[in-house]
């Protein structure tokens, strides 16, 4: 659920930023400045969303599992458990049979 | 699946012990992994294209979001990369390049739509 919250939150937080970018970029139009780069602002929200929405995907997808040993043992008494092989029709239906 | 262990001497048995790892949970680590690649393309996409990066320098800021990646990754397994991983460079260097192009889509259509139109 937090890590929910936190991928929207930073999705939100970057759609922001675009948004900022583009004001500014017309802003600098309007003012016929010539101007390269972002005001560090935006740079550093920017960045924090990102970081904020790269943790959130890490954390939110299935933890690991451990490879080492199997996490579905099987008893030594059941190694040799073929339940396919198991036969109804033998001869004792015949040999235990009510007289 | 419990194989028994690999027959060796009973003096340094352990010297000759054979590594097993269980397949399963390597492919459904894998899976996870590469289903992370793609989701922090992305989002580093999205951040390159805004930033208004060109060039070598968006190239160079994939792979510094992919350091943040393998660091986040690290502390997902736990800060135990061996119990998870037959190899450390499971959450560094492998499939690196499988989310360039994911990188590549959004950061022009970033760019595009933030600094150019």
């Amino acid at each position: 659920m937090l890590t929910r919250v936190a991928f929207v939150l930073g999705a939100l937080l970057l759609f922001n930023a675009a948004y900022s970018t583009v004001q500014y970029r017309n802003f600098l139009k309007m003012a016929e400045k010539d101007q390269s780069g972002l005001p560090i602002d935006i740079v550093l929200q920017t960045l924090a969303a990102m970081v904020l929405a790269t943790w959130a995907i890490v954390e939110y997808t299935a933890p690991f599992k451990n490879i080492h040993g199997s996490n579905e043992r099987v008893r030594y008494d059941a190694v040799d458990n073929r339940p396919i092989f198991y036969s109804f029709q033998h001869r004792g239906a015949l040999l235990f049979k009510k007289q | 699946m419990a194989a028994p262990a690999a027959p060796g001497n009973a003096g340094n048995g352990a010297a000759e012990e054979v590594e097993r790892f269980d397949a399963t949970s390597m492919r459904f680590n894998t899976a996870v992994i590469g289903r992370i690649r793609t989701g922090a393309a992305v989002i580093s996409g999205s951040t390159a294209g805004i930033l208004g990066l060109t060039g070598l320098y968006g190239f160079g800021f994939y792979f510094v979001a992919s350091l943040l990646l393998s660091l986040l990754l690290f502390v997902k397994a736990k800060r135990n990369v061996a119990a998870h991983f037959s190899s450390p460079s499971a959450i560094t260097t492998d499939g690196l390049f499988d989310g360039l192009s994911t990188y590549v889509l959004l950061w022009t259509f970033m760019y595009g739509m933030v600094h150019v139109y």
